[in-house]
């Protein structure tokens, strides 16, 4: 439902929309909203959505190879929540007008993005450790600065979303803290890891501000309530010190953090690269898909013959001809 | 150690073959049926929406909904009910639900007792 901006009302709609948002009240999937306020949170969620599925795939490898038996256990129940993270969120975007199977294609044809740190490989045991830590840790910081924002449908799924989350982080810790506590081999492997994940972790929150646009109109929609940057911080701030606490380094010679500013000063990644690996250019990004597209068409069978009953065509025929007012989330 | 030739993983075992679907696009799907799902966390309390999800059939809508739903958690019972049977009022018309009169009578807190009671006790001890 929208209004088209050559409409007179647009101005008094967008003014009333606006209003609610400052109130704090939150905008539900049937609501008068901007196009692009629906826009916007379409592609977000959309590359939310396909980052969770995604991002199954380098700890799934792991789990035939997990050291044991209650590593492989927890590592097995950290996937299948991914997944159902990727399922809610479609089902978030959806109720903005997008059809599930045209962002799945999407994805799977590369047209539509995910988070680029699924872009590397896990090449040991101690990748998947950190990953859980740090990569979970700052997606529970992005999640939970958006769970503050507008769209209803989003902030439910992000809530079910954090409260699974925590026990990734708690999860991931402890198999760094064993590392940590393990021999010098397995040290010297959890700080090759970080060597390795602590650049995909810095670019994780986005490019800085200055590159940003639409940020003022984002904030004030409730759309993105904390900038890049700003997120940025708070998972340095809260990161960076347990890090060190672990007697593990940092392989950033220039962070440091600025008392005078209150911020925490590091080496600015190199956005370019950003931009390349995000548009498909990782080290990963072409097998990521091309696994996830084998998976797809292998279950294509077990998909069709579900369909086989008859039993979705008489619904979906009978919602045709009884449909019922407004749209559900 | 990494073990590079993933032996145990057949999706990497067959990268090349994987690869190679790269190249014609994604075939159309299965379209499936919106479910909403309901949980009754314990004997005695009502269902409470929890989320959606697309299923084929009621059936496999419950089977997913557990899997969805209730990895965590407490339930004695789950509910599937497909989006299309559910009849909204459109949320820009929440003003029909305001209570426009007093209708505290219809309230037990429109009733003021206790005060009088007490006034009569004490009218009947002087008296």
């Amino acid at each position: 439902m929208s209004t088209p901006q050559t409409d007179p009302r647009y101005e008094e709609k967008l003014a009333e929309f606006e209003a609610r948002i400052a109130r704090g009240e939150k905008i539900e999937p049937d609501d008068w909203m901007p196009d692009e306020y629906r826009r916007q949170l379409i592609r977000l969620i959309h590359q939310h959505a396909n980052s969770e599925v995604i991002g199954a795939l380098p700890e799934g490898t792991w789990i035939p190879y997990a050291p044991t038996f209650k590593r492989k256990k927890a590592l097995v129940a950290k996937v299948q929540d991914e997944v159902g993270h990727g399922l809610m969120l479609y089902r978030a975007a959806e109720t903005l007008g997008k059809p599930r199977e045209e962002m799945i294609e999407e994805m799977l044809a590369g047209k539509s993005k995910w988070s680029l740190v699924f872009a590397y490989p896990a090449e040991t045991w101690a990748d998947v450790a950190i990953i859980a830590w740090l990569i979970d840790g700052g997606a529970i910081v992005n999640q939970t600065i958006m769970a503050t924002g507008s769209y209803a449908p989003y902030c439910r799924a992000l809530k079910r979303i954090i409260y699974e989350e925590s026990f990734h982080l708690k999860h991931g810790f402890d198999m760094v803290v064993t590392l940590a506590e393990g021999t010098k081999r397995q040290r010297d492997m959890l700080q090759d890891a970080l060597n390795r994940w602590w650049e995909p972790i810095i670019m994780f929150f986005g490019p800085p501000d200055k590159l940003s646009v639409h940020t003022e109109t984002l904030r004030r929609w409730g759309v993105k309530p904390k900038t890049n940057d700003e997120q940025r911080q708070i998972f340095l701030r809260k990161f960076v010190p347990q890090i060190l606490d672990l007697g593990l380094t940092i392989p950033d010679p220039n962070l440091r953090y600025d008392e005078e500013n209150d911020r925490w000063v590091y080496t600015e990644p190199d956005w370019d690269k950003f931009f390349d690996i995000i548009r498909g250019n990782g080290p990963m990004s072409k097998e990521r898909l091309a696994v996830r597209r084998l998976a797809h068409e292998e279950g294509r069978w077990v998909r069709e013959a579900l369909e086989a009953t008859g039993i979705a065509r008489q619904l979906r025929e009978a919602a045709v001809a009884a449909p019922t007012s407004s749209v559900v989330a | 150690m990494s073990p590079k030739t993933w032996h145990f993983n057949p999706y990497h075992q067959r990268i090349d073959e994987a690869m190679q679907l790269m190249d014609e696009p994604p075939k159309a799907d299965t379209e499936w049926i919106l479910f909403e799902v309901f949980v009754r966390e314990k004997r005695g309390e009502h269902p409470v929406h929890v989320g959606a999800l697309h299923a084929p059939d009621p059936e496999m809508a419950i089977v997913l909904a557990k899997e969805q739903y209730l990895r965590r958690g407490d339930a004695v019972q789950l509910w599937v009910v497909p989006s299309a049977c559910i009849t909204a009022t459109p949320i820009e018309e929440a003003d029909i639900f305001m209570h426009t009169t007093d209708k505290s009578y219809r309230e037990a807190y429109g009733y003021r007792v206790a005060e009088r009671v007490r006034h009569l006790r004490g009218e009947e001890k002087h008296g």
